[in-house]
């Protein structure tokens, strides 16, 4: 089969690209596979594992087109291309509200993306996406309104990674295949160091406790309510260190919040690491901190890996962090009222046991093991696509007749109905819809 | 629709290993003590903070009077035509002329006496009234500088307030957007809260004997 992989490969910043040169190995093992970036030249020689790279606009014919999608701007010629050529979505993130938002609102189309909010969210969209649109809409609210409705209309499948995006994918699919597709694990390093040797190769004291928030630290991370926590156990953990292992969102007072903890020196921030580093500071961590609020249904690769290496990892409850795995694999914290005191009673669980936080972590690595190995993850992610190409005439029949009335006034009739009809906790409209409406516009009934 | 799961079976139908079960079950106790001494009530300045303060404008001070209009001033005296100009000493010509034109000056002497006084005066009242006119447009403009300076700077107070305004209005709008977006947040994360603790209850309870 050939098969087109739609993806930003590193050195790009997106933790998706590095998730895909990792399983583009294996599944060129499977696939006759290419890979479509924007820009070959600017990928990094060993990501493509001597496979084609391709640019987007002439992306050439394949059999089947596999879209990876991420809620960033990175993934915009992604998303173009999955509304352009209908092909096999992987949803990322179940949210792709600011992807869209980027594509209309900030190229100065706010008209689009109010036209979107309305046929995916009906009234509601219209009213939250006038405010997100004068960016007076906050952070949950993006979150909330996934907008993902045109990809999910335009595919002829999904992969999604948590069942948190196949679960809602699946409803609105219908017909169509939805597979769900651990995060696989995959680790640099092999074998992986020892925690002590870990903390020699990045200079970190050998004998503190160090709580790591791996990744890219942003305000969705909960940092404040972590840092406020870790600089109260300070005062019983002199040696306490908090590592955010990754770069920071320049708005992240991160600093100030330290200092206002109390814990001042004992916070550490690397910044934009390279993956082996990444990896060492997953294993010289005592506890991996990987809170995670609001949730655009994505999981963390970090958190993965940070499994995979053997660590107790704290989650927030209720989100695909925690679902993903059983508990006592992962650490849920519940995200509510309590959600400060939890941590710190945890924490000071944990800090105080070495066998516990040893236990959690040999616990996290055989799961991941067991269920997150990237042979077969691919292997189950090979099959599917072969089933879908095998299905794919009657599929991209399918789309084509959901889509025939784009753009036209039955279209835009169809949507408002549809949206009714989701209003009532209906997952969709009957096809026969359209010829009612078609019939109405006629002026017969 | 063909869903394909992997894991939550599996994880469902899994005999938890014992240090799992040992190890959720000791979460489950301290997240239970946490609830039980938790204020759930809190003050709702804890959760949003303090409401930012109010810039209020001065109170704009009263346009500076225009003062007292000067009166005007007063206008030319007529019992002066009165104080003639006299011009009959002018010399006039020697001789028999002279003779003859002082006879005439004396027979005309009346008439050309009060035309020359009327002249004098008449000249003495022209100046007296481009006087009084200088004097009084002098003093109009001066009236009407005043008001117009003071409306000017009662308009620029006025530019003030309104930026302040509109300062404090973003500001406000953005400081609201900010409490509607942590009083969703909290909502929701209360709501996720309540969804794992339900899950979790009734894992508990499929797993107690019937």
């Amino acid at each position: 089969m050939k098969l087109a992989v739609w993806s930003p490969l590193p050195p790009s910043p997106s933790g998706i690209a590095d998730y895909v040169a990792e399983q583009l190995g294996p599944l060129s093992r499977r696939c006759d596979v290419r890979v479509v970036v924007e820009d070959p030249a600017a990928v990094a020689p060993a990501a493509a594992h001597g496979l084609p790279l391709v640019r987007a606009d002439d992306p050439g014919e394949a059999d089947l087109d596999l879209y990876h999608l991420g809620n960033s701007a990175s993934h915009a010629y992604v998303y173009r291309a999955a509304l352009a050529r209908p092909g096999v979505a992987v949803l990322h993130d179940y949210s792709l509200h600011h992807l869209v938002l980027g594509e209309t609102v900030e190229r100065g189309d706010r008209t689009g993306y109010l036209d979107e909010m309305r046929r995916a969210h009906g009234e509601a969209g219209t009213f939250v996406g006038r405010q997100v649109a004068r960016a007076l809409g906050g952070d949950l609210l993006p979150a909330l309104f996934p907008l993902n409705d045109r990809v999910l209309d335009s595919c002829l499948a999904v992969v999604g990674l948590t069942r948190y995006v196949v679960s809602r994918a699946a409803v609105r699919l219908r017909e169509r295949p939805v597979l769900h597709l651990p995060h696989h694990v995959a680790l640099p390093l092999h074998p992986v160091p020892s925690r002590d040797e870990a903390r020699r190769a990045l200079g970190l004291p050998a004998h503190a406790l160090i709580l790591t928030a791996p990744g890219l630290a942003t305000a969705s991370k909960r940092l404040d309510v972590a840092l406020r926590v870790a600089g109260r156990l300070a005062a019983r953990h002199h040696s306490l260190r908090f590592v955010v292992a990754g770069d920071r969102d320049a708005r992240l007072p991160l600093v100030e919040w330290a200092r206002a903890a109390g814990l001042g020196g004992g916070l550490v921030v690397t910044g934009r690491l390279g993956l082996d580093d990444f990896v060492r500071h997953l294993a010289a961590a005592d506890v991996i901190v990987a809170l995670r609020f609001p949730t655009h249904g994505e999981i963390s690769g970090a958190l993965v890996r940070a499994l995979g290496v053997g660590r107790p990892a704290l989650v927030t409850a209720g989100t695909p962090s925690a679902d993903e795995f059983p508990e006592g694999c992962v650490i849920p914290v519940t995200p509510g009222v309590t959600e400060e005191a939890e941590l710190e009673a945890i924490l000071s669980r944990l800090l105080a046991d070495e066998a516990l936080r040893e236990t959690i972590g040999r616990l996290a690595r055989a799961h991941v093991t067991a269920h997150h190995d990237l042979a077969s993850t691919v292997a189950r992610l090979a099959s599917f696509l072969e089933e879908v190409r095998g299905g794919k005439d009657a599929l991209v029949a399918e789309v084509e007749r959901r889509r025939a009335s784009e753009g036209s006034l039955l279209g835009y009739l169809r949507d408002e109905v549809r949206w009714a009809a989701r209003d009532l906790g209906l997952a969709d409209t009957p096809p026969e819809i359209e010829t009612v409406l078609a019939g109405l516009l006629r002026g017969t009934p | 629709m063909r869903v394909q799961f992997r894991g939550r079976d599996e994880k469902g139908s899994t005999v938890l290993s014992d240090d799992r079960e040992r190890v959720a079950e000791e979460l489950r106790r301290i997240r239970e003590a946490v609830r039980d001494r938790a204020l759930v009530e809190r003050r709702p300045e804890d959760v949003l903070g303090q409401a930012p303060a109010v810039r209020v404008a001065e109170a704009a001070p009263p346009p500076p009077s225009a003062g007292e209009v000067a009166p005007p001033p007063p206008r030319p005296d007529a019992a002066g035509v009165n104080a003639l100009w006299d011009v009959r000493g002018a010399s006039g010509p020697r001789g028999l002329k002279g003779t003859l034109a002082r006879l005439v000056r004396r027979f005309m002497a009346p008439a050309v006496d009060a035309q020359v006084s009327f002249n004098a005066r008449q000249v003495q009242l022209d100046n007296e009234l481009l006087a009084y006119i200088d004097a009084r447009l002098e003093a109009t403009h001066r009236h009407y500088d005043a008001v117009l300076g003071g409306y000017g700077r009662h308009l620029e107070d006025i530019d003030k307030r309104h930026l302040i305004l509109q300062e404090e209005l973003v500001a406000h709008i953005h400081d609201l957007v900010k409490r509607i977006d942590l009083v969703l947040s909290e909502s929701e994360r209360g709501r996720l809260s309540l969804e794992f603790a339900l899950r979790d209850l009734r894992a508990r309870l499929e797993q107690r004997p019937r």
